[in-house]
């Protein structure tokens, strides 16, 4: 079966203007060749810090932003370029959940209001109790829907926003940071429901976050992004057991343990030095400015994803963890050879 | 008031173009009679000097029209500018530009001197209409300039993309996300706004090219009552006294409706 969706070498760019004169000085690489896949029934986790693109990576998916350059694929059809009108029925397939639960609320539209939205803008209209049915399943009461969202607490609001996610039964739904604005106790209550309603919904999620736990908890594959490339794309367990990004790991080792003992025992990995701006990336591996493993060689040549151990992908010169068969790479390492499809 | 003005005139048997020659003094001028302007049982706010015309009469007439003047440019003014300034903070780009430029050309312009000039060339046809027109156009880029920048802020609210992702078209998302968030500060603006048109219609007229005698107008009394203004006083007060308070009523019910927000 094909997979629900294939993003191909997906590039967002932005110009920037000088000030005064509007000429274009340069450009802003939001988004650097993007590839990924989502399978039915997955979820694909994004993570990586503040500004790496992934809510833009989000944003292309859902054509919300338009790609300067590659392809998405969705449902077996290309919907890279198709016009607003074509991509309408497209979207009820197509749903996504906002980070803030406030924010994707319209103030001033009822609960019930806002769930009938997906509806209207399908030229479609709700059965009767399908609204209420709606609030139910993501656990609120039917007499909420008279209400107002800031009537609700943040947890209640961001239900209302899957609620109206799941309204058409989509097959794909993209969570851009769905927790990361609610309290750590309401968080395990959302993650909890989003996979409740991905088992009763078949449904497919890619899933956003900054925050590792969150991550572990829900999705089964997790790709990790730095300065608008996926560095590394693993299943869940692989990565978090034998990272081998530089960057994978340091991320990794940032996670708090709750156990001090362990805490203080494991080794560090801090990085040095702030994330390089998008507009002006290092040269070869965007990595290689912070990166402690750091040669001659990730300065001169951009590392591209390779397999290593089966389903486990790396773009790095010097992977950490051996034992995940990437030996080719050694042989690479002794002569610098330029890497096939390297820009 | 002004919409009693037939009852209050078929109250009082006055009518506002009625001359009354045996309630002035042709001796003095065509002063009226008796003191206070003339003020009497059968005209309570006095007559107008020259021709005897019942002031009261004159001032509900000229109420109903200075209102339905300012009423109707408030109304063309804020859906012109409501439109306009949706499509500009919304659509950003080219479209941001030409409205822009647009609204800073108008706002820039001494609107006051290009509406006698535009007022005293216009054919003679329905001035109270034509009016109507110059205020709306002249007045719109206040209300378009609020709403644009208030659907700036709104188009990057989460909710608008929300929208977007359930597949809504342009439109509804202007009109059925972002305009009823508008509704509150557009509604002050345009309330705070008519004051400012009916003094503009009754300076029109009191510089003569705005209503055209014998239809009554503040602004036009109080232009016929200034060379009266030291024989007969309360001929310049009475429209002024309505003109001040209607405006200040305006201006505290439009702070009102801000507060409630």
């Amino acid at each position: 079966m094909t997979p629900l969706l294939e993003a191909e070498g997906l590039v967002k760019r932005f110009p920037m203007r000088h000030p005064l004169t509007r000429r274009v000085t340069g450009h802003l690489t939001a988004v650097d060749g993007v590839s990924l896949t989502v399978r039915r029934g997955e979820t694909l986790g994004l993570v990586g810090e503040s500004g790496c693109g992934k809510s833009s990576t989000a944003r292309l998916i859902t054509r919300l932003a338009e790609p300067t350059g590659g392809t998405i694929r969705f449902d077996g059809r290309d919907i890279t370029t198709m016009g607003e009108a074509t991509l309408r029925p497209v979207r009820r397939d197509l749903q996504m959940i906002f980070q803030d639960p406030f924010s994707s609320l319209n103030p001033r539209m009822t609960v019930e209001a806002i769930l009938s939205a997906p509806f209207r803008y399908q030229g479609l209209k709700p059965e009767p109790g399908q609204i209420a049915e709606l609030l139910r399943r993501v656990g609120l009461r039917p007499e909420h829907a008279e209400r107002l969202p800031h009537q609700f607490s943040g947890g209640q609001a961001q239900r209302i926003g899957i609620a109206r996610a799941l309204a058409l039964h989509p097959k794909l739904v993209v969570c851009d940071e769905p927790v990361s604005a609610l309290d750590v106790s309401v968080q395990a209550q959302i993650l909890n429901l989003l996979r409740d309603l991905q088992e009763e919904f078949e449904l497919s999620y890619v899933f956003i976050a900054h925050d590792l736990g969150a991550v572990r908890q829900v999705c089964g594959r997790i790709a990790v992004m730095y300065l608008g490339t996926v560095v590394e794309i693993a299943d869940r367990d692989e990565l978090f057991a034998h990272p081998a990004h530089p960057y994978t790991a340091a991320l990794l080792a940032a996670v708090p343990i709750p156990d001090p003992r362990i805490e203080r025992a494991r080794p560090r990995v801090v990085l040095s030095g702030d994330l390089p701006s998008p507009a002006n990336p290092p040269s070869g591996c965007p990595f290689r400015t912070r990166c402690p493993r750091a040669a001659e060689r990730c300065a001169l040549e951009r590392p591209t994803l390779a397999e290593g151990a089966p389903g486990h992908r790396v773009a790095c010169h010097f992977p950490l963890d051996t034992s995940l068969g990437l030996s080719r790479d050694g042989a690479r390492r002794a002569g610098p050879r330029p890497a096939k499809g390297a820009p | 008031m002004a919409l009693g003005a037939p009852l209050i005139t078929a109250l009082t048997g006055q009518s506002p173009t009625e001359f009354h020659p045996e309630a002035i003094d042709p001796a003095l001028g065509g002063l009226p009679k008796g003191p206070w302007g003339g003020i009497s049982a059968e005209h309570p706010l006095g007559v107008e000097p020259a021709t005897g015309r019942d002031v009261l009469a004159r001032v509900v007439w000229g109420a109903r029209l200075s209102l339905l003047i300012s009423l109707l440019a408030t109304l063309l003014a804020t859906t012109i500018g409501t439109v306009l300034g949706l499509v500009a903070g919304f659509q950003g780009g080219w479209a941001d530009m030409v409205i822009g430029r647009l609204m800073d050309l108008l706002m820039s312009f001494p609107s006051l001197i290009f509406m006698i000039a535009l007022m005293s060339v216009a054919p003679d046809g329905n001035r109270e209409l034509m009016l109507v027109a110059v205020l709306g156009l002249f007045g719109w880029p206040y209300i378009g300039r609020i709403v644009r920048g208030q659907a700036m802020a709104l188009a990057g609210r989460e909710f608008v993309e929300a929208a977007r992702v359930l597949g809504a078209t342009r439109r509804a998302i202007l009109f059925r996300e972002v305009l009823p968030n508008l509704t509150g500060p557009i509604l002050v603006v345009a309330t705070l706004s008519i004051p400012g048109y009916i003094a503009t219609e009754a300076g029109l007229s009191f510089l003569g090219v705005g209503v055209r005698p014998p239809t009554p107008s503040w602004g036009q009394m109080i232009a016929s009552a200034v060379p009266w203004y030291a024989a007969d006083p309360v001929y310049f007060l009475v429209p002024g006294l309505f003109l001040l308070v209607t405006v200040l009523a305006f201006n505290v019910v439009g702070d009102a409706l801000g507060d409630l927000r």
